[in-house]
C-alpha cells in the first residue's frame, strides 16, 4: 500500500515536472511564432494569393482577353486532349529519367574524389562550381554554341575524323532532348558535388581506411560506405532536382529550342508559356500549370515516402 | 494557438476570393469572325462630326504637360528611335505633350503584350501589325481602345490603308494605319558581280526558276544565296506565307483558303515544296535551322555572309553600313506561282499600324501624336530617318538612295495595276500561326512529312 501511494506521489511529482517542462515549452514557441508571424503572415498571403487565383482561373473559361467567364472545366480537358500532350509529358519524363540518375553518379564519384584530396583537388572544386553560378541563360547559349550543328564538338569530330559521330544536336529531334539534357547536367552537377562533400567531410574516416584495409575498390567503397553515409543529402538533393527539372527550365527550353524541332524538346512548363503567350489561351496555361503542380507533389511525395521507408 | 493558425488561414483564403472576385460575370462567347464574313469593301468607318471636332482642334495646346508612352519592336540604334526622338520635338512644342518611346524586343514583343492585357497597364499607344488575326483581333479582345470618335475626317482623306484596321463586323476602327512594308528581297550586289549575275533589270518580280537560277550560280560561285535563321521558326513561316498570294485572284481568296480549306491541298504542297527545296539544295545558310533570328538574321547579310535576305525598313540603314553604300538593292520576293492574279502585284505586305491601349488615361493626348505622326511633317520625317513608306498620301518620297528610289517607284507601278497581297488576311487563328512556327523546321529537315504538316495545321485550325 505504502509502496503503491509512494509510486503515485512520484508520479504526480513527474507529472507536475513535465507538465511545467511542456508549459514553458509551449511559451517559448508562441513567444517564436510571434516574432515569426508578421513575415509569415506576409509571406501565406504571396503563396496562398497566388496559388488560389492560379487554381482559381484554371477553372475558369479564359479565352484570349476577354472578360472571365463560366466556371468550367473545360481548360483542364482540352490540356489533356491538346495533340501533343503526351508528347511533352515524355519529354519531362525523359529529362528527369536521364539528368537525375547520371548527376547523382557523376557527382557521388567527383565528391568522393574530392574528399580524398587528389592532386589538384582545390582547383577541380572551382571548376567544378563555376557552372553553378552561371545564369541558366548564359549557360543556354554556351551550349547552343558548343552544341550547334558546325559548332565545337562537331568541328573536333570531323577534324579528327570522326564524322560519323557528327550530330544535329538542336535540328534532329531525337537528339534535341539530349542537348539539353547535357546542359542542364553540366549545369547542376556542380551544387550536388559540393553538397555531397559537405557530407561527407562528417564521415569517419576510419572506416574508409578499414575498407581500404578489407581492400575494397572505389565502387564497393561508394555503394556500401558513401551512400549510406550520405543517403540523406542524396534523398533531398533528389527531391531538390526534382523540383527543378519540372518547373525550372523554361531559361534553358527558350534559349536553345523555343521547345523545337516541333515539340521534341517542349517540357510542361514550356506549354504553359505556349498556352498563355503564344495561343492567349489563359485559362488552358493555368490548367497545364496546375496539371504541373499535381505531378511535381505526387512524384515528390511518392520519391519521399519511398526514401523514408528505406532509411527506416 | 490552433484556432489563430485555422482563422489566419481562412481570411487569407477568404481575402484572396475577394480580390480575384468571386461572381465573374457571365458573358456569352464572341463568335470567331469568319472570313465568309469579310466583304470586299471595308465598312465605311464613321468618325465623329466636324462639330464636336471643335473642341479636338489640331492647333489647340494642351496646357497641363502630358507623358504618351509608345511601345514598338526595336532598339535604340534603329531609324526608329531616331524618328520617334524628332516626332517628340514636335509634340512637345505643339501641345506640351512629351512621346516616351520605348523600343522592346521583337522576341518579346507578343509577351510583353499578352501581359499589358491582361494586368491592364502598359503603353498609350502598342504597334500591332495590320489585319484580321492581329489588330482587328486583339481589338475585339480588348487592347485597343476604339478610335472611331478619336480620328478626324481629314485623317481619314489623308492617310491610306484603313481596311486593314476597320472591322468589317461593325466599322470599329481600332488602330490607325502607320507603315506598309512589302516582302522583298535585298540583294548584295557585290556578291552578284562576283557570281555573273545581270541584275541590271531590277527590281522586279521573279518567277520561281528565275530565282533558283539565280541561287544555283550564287552556289556554284561559293557564295551562300540565302540568310536563314529558324530556330524561333519565323523565317520559314516568311517564306511559306510572303509568296502564297501567288496561287490566288485576291486577298479575300487566300483568307478564305486560309480559314476553310484543308492545308492538304496542291497550293500549299506546292509552296511548301518549293521552299524546302531551297533548303535541300542547300541554298541557306549552313546550319540556320537552328540559329537565333534575333542574332543572325540581319548580321549575316549586313556582314556580307550571304548574297540575299529579307528587306525590312529597320535594316536598310545597317545594311548599307556593313556592306557599303551602293551596294545594296532590293527586288520583289519571287513568287511561288504565276497563276493568281497577287502573283503580278506585290505580294506579302506587312503593314503595321499604332493604336492606343483600351487603358491609356489620355487617349485624347494620345491622338495628337498619332496625328503628328501622320501628318505631312510626320510622314516626311518617317521616310527621311526610316527609309519605309508612310501612308500619308502627300508623302512624295524624297529620297537620296537610287535604289530605294527605284523600288518605291516599282511599287508604286505594281500597286497601282491591281490589288497588293496583304499578309494581314491569312491566318485566321493565331494557333495556325503557331503551329507553323513550331513544325515547319521538322519539315524542313525531314523529320516530317508535307502530309503530317498539313494536318497539324489543320489541327492547330480547329483549336479554339
Amino acid at each position: 500500500m505504502l509502496h503503491i501511494k509512494m509510486c503515485s506521489i512520484i508520479i504526480k511529482n513527474s507529472n507536475k515536472k513535465i507538465g511545467k517542462f511542456m508549459g514553458n515549452r509551449t511559451k517559448e514557441y508562441r513567444q517564436y511564432f510571434l516574432f515569426l508571424s508578421p513575415a509569415m503572415i506576409i509571406l501565406l498571403f504571396i503563396y496562398a494569393n497566388s496559388i488560389v487565383r492560379i487554381v482559381w482561373y484554371s477553372v475558369i473559361k479564359w479565352k484570349s482577353f476577354t472578360p472571365l467567364q463560366e466556371v468550367s472545366y473545360e481548360n483542364f480537358y482540352k490540356v489533356f486532349t491538346y495533340p501533343h500532350f503526351l508528347e511533352i509529358l515524355k519529354n519531362n519524363f525523359i529529362i528527369i529519367i536521364v539528368t537525375i540518375p547520371v548527376v547523382v553518379i557523376f557527382a557521388l564519384f567527383c565528391a568522393q574524389f574530392l574528399y580524398f584530396r587528389v592532386f589538384g583537388y582545390r582547383i577541380y572544386r572551382y571548376l567544378f562550381f563555376l557552372p553553378v553560378i552561371l545564369p541558366n541563360v548564359v549557360a543556354a547559349i554556351i551550349w547552343s554554341f558548343i552544341l550547334h550543328e558546325f559548332g565545337v564538338v562537331n568541328t573536333i569530330f570531323q577534324k579528327i575524323g570522326l564524322e560519323v559521330l557528327t550530330v544535329n544536336w538542336f535540328g534532329n529531334p531525337k537528339w534535341a532532348i539530349y542537348g539539353l539534357i547535357l546542359t542542364i547536367i553540366w549545369k547542376d552537377v556542380g551544387f550536388a558535388i559540393i553538397l555531397f562533400l559537405a557530407k561527407l567531410s562528417m564521415v569517419d574516416p576510419q572506416l574508409y581506411d578499414a575498407a581500404k584495409v578489407d581492400g575494397a575498390n572505389e565502387i564497393q567503397t561508394i555503394k556500401f560506405i558513401t551512400i549510406p553515409q550520405i543517403l540523406s543529402v542524396i534523398v533531398l538533393y533528389i527531391i531538390l532536382e526534382l523540383i527543378g527539372l519540372l518547373n525550372f527550365i523554361f531559361g534553358y527550353v527558350f534559349v536553345m529550342t523555343r521547345g523545337g524541332p516541333g515539340y521534341s524538346t517542349t517540357p510542361l512548363e514550356f506549354l504553359t508559356y505556349l498556352f498563355a503567350f503564344r495561343l492567349h489561351k489563359f485559362g488552358m496555361a493555368n490548367a497545364s500549370a496546375v496539371i504541373l503542380f499535381v505531378i511535381t507533389l505526387i512524384l515528390v511525395l511518392i520519391y519521399f515516402n519511398s526514401s523514408r521507408k528505406k532509411e527506416v | 494557438m490552433k484556432k489563430v493558425l485555422i482563422i489566419l488561414l481562412v481570411f487569407i483564403v477568404i481575402s484572396s476570393f475577394s480580390l480575384i472576385g468571386i461572381g465573374c460575370k457571365k458573358d456569352s462567347t464572341e463568335e470567331a469572325m469568319t472570313v465568309n464574313d469579310i466583304e470586299e469593301e471595308t465598312v465605311e468607318p464613321e468618325v465623329k462630326s466636324e462639330e464636336t471636332k471643335e473642341e479636338t482642334n489640331a492647333e489647340e495646346v494642351i496646357q497641363e504637360p502630358k507623358t504618351i508612352v509608345v511601345w514598338t519592336p526595336g532598339s535604340i540604334e534603329s531609324p526608329q528611335y531616331k524618328y520617334f526622338e524628332a516626332i517628340n520635338k514636335i509634340t512637345q512644342e505643339k501641345y506640351n505633350i512629351t512621346l516616351d518611346f520605348q523600343p522592346q524586343t521583337m522576341d518579346t514583343y507578343f509577351e510583353l503584350l499578352s501581359t499589358s492585357m491582361i494586368s491592364k497597364s502598359g503603353p498609350d499607344i502598342f504597334m500591332q501589325w495590320n489585319g484580321i488575326a492581329s489588330v482587328i483581333q486583339f481589338g475585339r479582345d480588348g487592347l485597343f481602345l476604339p478610335h472611331n470618335d478619336l480620328i478626324s475626317e481629314e485623317l481619314l482623306k489623308n492617310v491610306s490603308g484603313w481596311s486593314g484596321v476597320t472591322d468589317p463586323d461593325d466599322g470599329t476602327i481600332w488602330s490607325v494605319p502607320w507603315d506598309w512594308t512589302p516582302a522583298a528581297l535585298t540583294y548584295n550586289k557585290v556578291l552578284f558581280e562576283e557570281a555573273g549575275i545581270d541584275f541590271s533589270d531590277f527590281p522586279k518580280i521573279m518567277s520561281w526558276d528565275e530565282f533558283t537560277g539565280i541561287c544555283e550560280k550564287l552556289k556554284n560561285a561559293d557564295i551562300v544565296p540565302l540568310a536563314f535563321a529558324n530556330k524561333q521558326g519565323y523565317f520559314g513561316e516568311w517564306w511559306l506565307a510572303s509568296s502564297f498570294g501567288s496561287y490566288f485572284d485576291s486577298n479575300k481568296d487566300m483568307a478564305e483558303y486560309y480559314a476553310n480549306e484543308s492545308m492538304n491541298s496542291y497550293q500549299f504542297k506546292d509552296a511548301c515544296e518549293k521552299f524546302k527545296g531551297l533548303y535541300d539544295s542547300g541554298y541557306f545558310y549552313p546550319g540556320g535551322l537552328t540559329l537565333d533570328f534575333g542574332t543572325e538574321a540581319q548580321s549575316q547579310f549586313a556582314t556580307g555572309k550571304v548574297a540575299m535576305q529579307m528587306y525590312l525598313a529597320d535594316w536598310w540603314v545597317s545594311f548599307n553600313e556593313g556592306i557599303g553604300d551602293g551596294n545594296v538593292g532590293i527586288t520583289a520576293w519571287p513568287n511561288f506561282s504565276d497563276e493568281g492574279k497577287l502573283g503580278s502585284t506585290i505580294n506579302g505586305v506587312y503593314g503595321t499600324t499604332l493604336g492606343i491601349t483600351s487603358w491609356s488615361k489620355e487617349p485624347e493626348a494620345a491622338m495628337k501624336v498619332l496625328e503628328v505622326v501622320l501628318s505631312p511633317e510626320g510622314a516626311k520625317l518617317y521616310g527621311d530617318i526610316v527609309k519605309s513608306v508612310p501612308l500619308n498620301k502627300s508623302w512624295k518620297p524624297e529620297f537620296e538612295d537610287p535604289d530605294l528610289v527605284a523600288w518605291l517607284d516599282f511599287l508604286a507601278l505594281k500597286s497601282s495595276e491591281g490589288e497588293v497581297g496583304d499578309y494581314g488576311w491569312i491566318y485566321a487563328v493565331p494557333e495556325y500561326q503557331g503551329a507553323v512556327w513550331q513544325q515547319n523546321p521538322l519539315y524542313l529537315s525531314g523529320d516530317m512529312t508535307f502530309e503530317e504538316l498539313a494536318e497539324e495545321l489543320n489541327t492547330a485550325r480547329d483549336i479554339k
